[in-house]
């Protein structure tokens, strides 16, 4: 056994979640807001301000996930500002290890808006971040839309947050949903690219295909479809006779609530419409986007492209590379301990500076 | 990733539902469409009691909870019930229309995630020449035990016992592959 002290840093995007991918056992981590702090760094000017929470702390043996011992600071005079001692208690530090399933608490849905896309009112404060993953399971009068997972790409902060899931067809339903993931990390699958549930698809030329958890495909990629007949366009489905029908993506938004993947040579104009099933056709499988080639790219922090020993090749490289993870998740919300909105990382875009003390084992 | 198909045929009002032979036949019809090769040659009918002939198969692999679902399946055959038992493998459970079913403790379940919030269990169906393995010669996996006389040879204090391997496995054609998920109806 022996103890290692890492330190790095970063940017962070907006009202983002970070994740920062170690791949040691984590004994004890701290997070300095250099920004916030009045310190310019990493091409951002530093600016001393009020009611921030400038530095944390996480011990996952002594604390409970998703918490952090923050100092949050007190009205700025002059170039000082005084410190506060205190917990977030929400959106702080997760450790996270893709060789483990966790799922968040079970929340209770009260309804749903149907629309092209849906807005979900739970009964209590969620506490979801835009990015986070999530499943509903329990829709009595919606079942079509049981099991799915989502990306979470808006809230209002305490008890309604909206995926891309078109539920046109639907009737609002009361349901629970919980927490699986992040779109920063894989969940529950070790390889990449995965299989992805569609959210929508568009008759236009080119053809554009909005997934339900952000894809992380990439131009080049090769892709199949599988439409049951419930959903329609079954044009996109492989011929039962003849070779299976491959479609290249041209270009990809993986932008949390954009989500999609344009295909420049698929003129979808002509084709019967995508929509939903209705809960009469439950239970059915899902529409699928099923990847067949890769090139060497993705978005997943921290999982480095194995070298390829020569150029152009179709490689599908991360089906043979082990994508898994391990590292932890620094929480967003509204830059302070506030109860209900707090967390670490606030709307504003700063420089932070982070410290893992962190142990490993070595046999030789 | 093989194509994820849900088991729709089956009565406990889940998504998907609990497996059932017409899902069964619904996967091999899939994969013989696409061309995909049996892996199991018939075993052809004998005369003797209380057996039956199995189809021409492809392995379905799963966890071992399966298993009470599958004894009540209309028209499962237990391995106990071959007309010929020289070609089984300790993990196979038995068949059903074209499938024979081998079963493990360490098969894949993607928790609570049926319609209901069920586990669900995903069970792999491949085709002859679906994946394959590349290995370093002389390097696939390797179990390793050192005792104490070579781990701490002074005061013989521990011992270590370890795997390691240079290998991957790859598929070489999706649609030779089927995932077929289904939930339990026999409850735990």
């Amino acid at each position: 056994m022996s103890c290692q002290i890492l330190t790095g840093s970063f940017v962070n995007e907006a009202s983002t979640p970070k994740f920062v991918p170690i791949t040691a056992q984590i004994n004890q981590f701290r997070l300095w807001n250099l920004t916030r702090s009045g310190v310019t760094s990493q091409s951002k000017t530093g600016s001393l301000t009020s009611d921030r929470i400038v530095y944390a702390e996480f011990n996952p043996n002594l604390m409970s996930s998703g918490t952090a011992l923050i100092k949050q600071q007190g009205t700025v005079v002059g170039i000082l500002a005084p410190i506060n001692n205190g917990i977030c208690a929400i959106n702080g530090f997760t450790l996270f290890d893709s060789s483990v399933y966790s799922q968040g608490a079970t929340k209770s849905i009260l309804s749903f808006v149907p629309g092209t896309t849906t807005v979900f009112t739970t009964s209590a404060n969620h506490g979801y971040q835009v990015g986070d993953t999530v499943r509903m399971v329990d829709l009595t009068s919606a079942p079509q839309m049981g099991g799915l997972l989502m990306t979470v790409t808006a809230t209002n902060g305490t008890n309604t947050f909206t995926t891309l899931f078109d539920s046109s067809n639907a009737l609002t339903s009361t349901g629970s949903v919980y927490k699986v993931g992040n779109y920063q990390i894989q969940n529950s699958s070790l390889y990449y690219p995965q299989n992805r549930a569609i959210a929508s698809i568009s008759l236009a030329n080119p053809m554009v295909v909005k997934t339900l958890v952000q894809q992380n495909y990439q131009i080049g990629d090769k892709v199949r479809f599988a439409i049951p007949t419930a959903f329609g366009m079954q044009d996109l489905n492989s011929p039962s006779t003849g070779l299976p029908v491959e479609f290249t993506v041209s270009a990809v938004n993986n932008a949390v609530g954009t989500q999609s993947v344009t295909f420049a040579e698929t003129d979808s104009s002509a084709f019967t419409a995508f929509a939903w099933a209705v809960a009469a056709s439950y239970p059915y499988g899902l529409p699928m986007m099923i990847p067949q080639g890769a090139g060497n790219l993705n978005n997943l922090p921290g999982v480095t492209p194995l070298p390829l020993p020569y150029a152009n090749q179709n490689i599908l490289g991360f089906a043979t590379q082990n994508t898994g993870q391990r590292g932890i998740l620094i929480g967003a919300g509204d830059g302070t301990n506030s109860a209900t909105t707090g967390g670490l990382i606030s709307s504003t875009v700063d420089a932070w500076m982070w410290e893992a003390t962190t142990s490993s084992q070595t046999y030789y | 990733m093989a194509p994820p198909i849900n088991c729709t045929s089956g009565t406990n009002g889940d998504n998907p539902t609990n497996i059932s032979p017409l899902d069964c036949s619904k996967a091999v019809r899939l994969l013989r469409t696409a061309n995909a090769q049996f892996i199991m040659d018939m075993i052809e009918g004998e005369l003797k009691f209380g057996t039956a002939p199995v189809r021409t198969a492809f392995f379905g692999m799963g966890h071992t909870n399966l298993s009470a679902d599958l004894d009540q399946m209309n028209g499962f055959i237990n391995v106990a019930n071959y007309s010929n038992n020289s070609n089984l493998l300790q993990a196979e459970w038995g068949s059903v229309r074209n499938i024979r079913f081998l079963l493990s403790s360490l098969g894949s379940i993607t928790p609570n995630a049926s319609a209901l919030g069920a586990d669900v269990y995903n069970i792999f169906l491949p085709g002859q020449e679906s994946y394959d393995m590349v290995d370093l010669d002389g390097y696939s996996a390797q179990f390793i035990y050192a005792p104490p006389e070579i781990a701490s040879p002074r005061l013989r204090l521990y011992q270590t016992a370890g795997w390691k391997m240079a290998q991957v496995f790859n598929i070489t054609n999706t649609s030779w592959i089927v995932n077929l998920r289904c939930t339990l109806q026999v409850a735990l």
